[in-house]
């Protein structure tokens, strides 16, 4: 008879469950706080390491006030029918240029994950655990020389 | 996760197909204080040659309906493709793009959502997200 019970709670629940509205992801400040997202692109980046630019305005530096920049998504696609690689770096001064140091992936300093030809789905990483750019760094990419990639990266500013 | 954690923002999904290199409206501006926040994208080539599309956002023109985003259009997606579309929208041999992103596309308040398909290749697109502050 308890099981019976237990089994009908059980099933109410899942039908109540499957029935009802689509649920985002807990409520945080990241979800709704604006202030607190970034998006960031840089578009038809070759072998130089560029500045991401942030969406609407500005670029991609280091935050202040003793927060830093936390990289939740990555879409990258070459802007030609070849695939290219890219790099995410971190540093300051002109395009990271000043203590330069890479993000993604961390061991590599050249270009490595893949920009996937235009005529192929984009690379896109989304991440669970989110990569944490040191303090007072800027956010840039490099890519490769023949085939360019475009990139944007989403995250969002929190405590260092 | 508790039930306060939780949040139900009001869903919405729009799609687009067989559109090519203009501006074509994909969801309207919600209420005033609101914004779309686009958090999936999926799209696909109408024909094995694949195309590339981007996001934009604007105010759509009345020309016979509500059509495009044709005033003070912006590139949404990526933001800093202002010359041209990027984003592959695979050959439909292929499998489609698929995007989805756990900190959203955030289109400013007041702005249509619009994509912009390719010039030679028609594309099919179906975007997701909600409407917040």
């Amino acid at each position: 008879m308890r099981r019976t019970l237990f089994l009908a709670a059980l099933a109410a629940l899942l039908t109540a469950a499957w029935f009802s509205p689509p649920l985002l992801p807990p409520a945080s400040a990241q979800q709704t706080s604006t202030p607190d997202q970034f998006s960031c692109s840089a578009d038809n980046i070759g072998a130089t390491l560029t500045l991401l630019s942030a969406s609407p305005s500005g670029n991609c530096t280091a935050t202040t006030d003793g927060t830093t920049r936390y990289v939740t998504d990555i879409i990258a696609q070459s802007t030609t029918a070849t695939g290219g690689q890219w790099i995410l770096r971190t540093g300051t001064g002109t395009n990271c240029g000043t203590g330069t140091a890479s993000l993604f992936p961390s061991a590599a300093t050249a270009a490595r994950f893949s920009a996937a030809a235009n005529g192929a789905a984009p690379a896109s990483i989304s991440l669970r655990t989110p990569l944490r750019l040191p303090e007072g760094k800027d956010l840039c990419v490099l890519g490769v020389g023949t085939n360019t990639t475009t990139i944007q990266v989403l995250g969002y500013v929190g405590p260092k | 996760m508790g039930a306060k954690a939780q949040a139900k923002l009001p869903t919405w999904t729009c799609g687009l197909d067989d559109i090519f290199d203009s501006p074509h409206l994909c969801r309207l501006a919600p209420e005033p204080g609101q914004r779309l926040y686009v958090t999936d994208i999926v799209a696909q080539n109408t024909t094995v040659t694949g195309g590339v599309f981007r996001l934009q956002y604007g105010t759509a023109v009345a020309l016979g309906g509500l059509t495009d985003c044709g005033t003070d259009t912006s590139t949404l997606f990526p933001s800093a493709a202002t010359v041209a579309a990027r984003i592959s929208a695979p050959g439909n041999a292929a499998r489609p793009a698929s995007i989805s992103m756990r900190r959203p596309l955030i289109v400013p308040p007041g702005k249509d959502l619009c994509v912009e398909g390719d010039s030679a290749n028609s594309i099919t697109i179906q975007l997701f997200g909600y409407v917040a502050p």
